[in-house]
């Protein structure tokens, strides 16, 4: 008998194997991140320097969507990034929250392109950086929001400021996504703020071990009222926090991340309370 | 001014080089037959020219005076080409194919320990690796993490500056600090300082280390001209106003 696969099985097994073969194409130079997954941070490029990011990500409600965002990101300066990002939605319930998958990859269907400005910076020692940066981007929505309402493109600002070091991270920082209203239609306004502690064991600062890191990140997002027909949907948005470990590794140009938030608190209309947020990230640095 | 112009044969014998002076010829004569038999003979024993006071290449200077010969004495040319350049020519065209129309055949900067800020991930010191590394002239590249150290090993033959390679470490997003030099030069002395001028015409003014390594007095024993190599140590912030590298002298000893 012949299993049925469906389109979003076809796309799931698209997506696996596009990931296997990345994992085994030839290595190249690179330089990197050394993020968290779901918050914000303040990444590292050199001039003239690439990586790519292929995200699998998953947001529960009553039923779970599930996505991928494939992003470019570019070093115009070591202190200017650019990225681009595109969303692939493998299976969509009929109304997602409105949140950002990860702070930093984009919002959940949209097409992305931002620009991160590293405009404060201190070497504080050998591994240690005290930095900040702001992102500002761009959203164009490839899907409806809620089915059959779909919003006109949107802006994503956001401000990150945080310590690195060979074995201690912190960051912390605030973002703001608005989506200008089409016919009428818009999702309500995100507000969020991300809080990133994590840590490198001893065992994973030697040369010879890859560099593994453990995070622990906190986001709070607060969703203001959706509109419809011109008018505020009454009930609408609410608060959230979540909690959650993730964790980050590096060996030469390749990093892998993976991560769930469990939430905490919720204040929103039923349909658009969370079980877990799930993702998976790889990168390689060009 | 009637400067001499020296024929120099240099061989390497396992790690060390030897030079010894086997022609010298007037300036004014640099054009004449003499001098032109002198080149071709050169070549063809891998000899190198150095001009006092023009501390330029060695074989780019014989390539560039080889060029210069071939287009300004045609006449001269002719009556060599038969007994001389042509006869010669294969190992002319080896040499410069090798590198040596382009490329300095004499050392300068030769290694650099650079003590990099800011540097905290595997991916960060594989690209420095790699930026470093793709730098015309570096032989070999290690970053450490741990110890924020980026060794630069670099060929005997290469064009590199030190501002170039604090360029490409700031480039990368990360801030270069102090560093140890091993570098090679002419030395000169203007109003008391000894400046280290290298062939890419990068300067340091050489200072004296810390006290007990007895620097000072290895200064005071350098001669105007004299070709030295001097391992020494830039400072965390350099002041590099006048593009002069403070250049803290561990080591000084003849490349002669």
């Amino acid at each position: 008998m012949i299993p049925h696969l469906s389109t979003s099985h076809i796309q799931s097994v698209c997506v696996v194997a596009g990931l296997l073969w990345l994992g085994f194409a030839s290595p190249a130079a690179g330089q990197g991140g050394h993020g968290p997954a779901f918050g914000l941070a303040t990444p590292t490029l050199p001039q003239g320097g690439w990586n790519y990011n292929s995200t699998l990500m998953s947001v529960g409600t009553g039923e779970r969507s599930l996505m991928t965002r494939q992003s470019l990101w570019y070093g115009l300066t070591q202190h200017l990034q650019l990225n681009a990002s595109v969303p692939v939605a493998l299976r969509s319930p009929p109304a997602s929250p409105t949140t950002r998958g990860g702070t930093m990859m984009g919002g959940l269907s949209s097409l992305e392109i931002s620009t991160y400005w590293r405009f404060h910076r201190q070497y504080l020692g050998v591994g240690k950086r005290f930095e900040s940066t702001l992102l500002v981007g761009g959203l164009y929505p490839t899907r409806d929001y809620v089915q059959g309402r779909r919003s006109g493109p949107g802006v994503h600002l956001a401000a990150v400021t945080g310590y690195a070091s060979r074995s201690v991270y912190a960051w912390a920082g605030s973002g703001y996504q608005h989506y200008a209203a089409r016919d009428g239609d818009r999702p309500g306004d995100l507000r969020y703020g991300s809080l990133v502690l994590g840590w490198r064991p001893g065992y994973f600062r030697r040369a010879s071990t890859p560099d593994w890191r453990l995070f622990v990140e906190a986001l709070g997002e607060s969703v203001g009222p959706e509109h419809h027909d011109g008018s505020a949907v009454s009930g609408s948005g609410g608060e959230k926090l979540f909690v959650g470990p993730t964790t980050l590794g590096l060996y030469g140009a390749w990093g892998l991340s993976a991560g769930l938030l469990i939430p905490m608190y919720q204040d929103v209309p039923q349909a658009q309370e969370e079980h877990l947020r799930l993702m998976f990230n790889f990168t390689y640095w060009f | 001014m009637d400067e001499k112009v020296k024929a120099v044969k240099k061989t390497t014998d396992g790690a060390s080089d030897s030079t010894e002076i086997i022609e010298t010829h007037s300036r004014a004569r640099l054009d004449t037959d003499d001098f032109s038999r002198c080149v071709l003979r050169s070549v063809r024993d891998a000899v190198f020219f150095k001009a006092p006071g023009h501390p330029v290449n060695g074989a780019y200077q014989i390539s560039r005076r080889l060029l210069n010969f071939t287009l300004l004495h045609r006449t001269h040319l002719r009556h060599y080409a038969m007994n001389s350049l042509i006869s010669r020519l294969p190992i002319l065209l080896l040499v410069l194919a090798c590198g040596g129309l382009f490329q300095p055949a004499q050392a300068q900067l030769q290694k650099i320990e650079q003590t990099v800020f800011g540097m905290d991930c595997a991916p960060c010191a594989h690209a420095m690796e790699q930026s470093l590394g793709s730098m015309e002239g570096v032989e070999n590249v290690s970053v450490s993490l741990n110890d924020g150290l980026a060794t630069v090993d670099l060929a005997k033959a290469n064009r590199i500056n030190y501002r170039g390679v604090r360029k490409t470490v700031e480039n990368g997003g990360f801030s270069p600090r102090e560093a140890t030099l091993k570098v090679q030069g002419t030395a000169r002395q203007e109003e008391g300082q000894w400046i280290l001028k290298t062939p890419t015409g990068e300067e340091y003014a050489l200072q004296p280390g810390q006290e007990g390594t007895s620097n000072e007095q290895r200064l005071q024993d350098l001669k105007p001209n004299q070709q030295v190599t001097v391992t020494g140590q830039i400072p965390a912030s350099p002041n590099t106003e006048g593009a002069l590298w403070p250049l803290h002298v561990q080591r000084v000893r003849s490349a002669t």
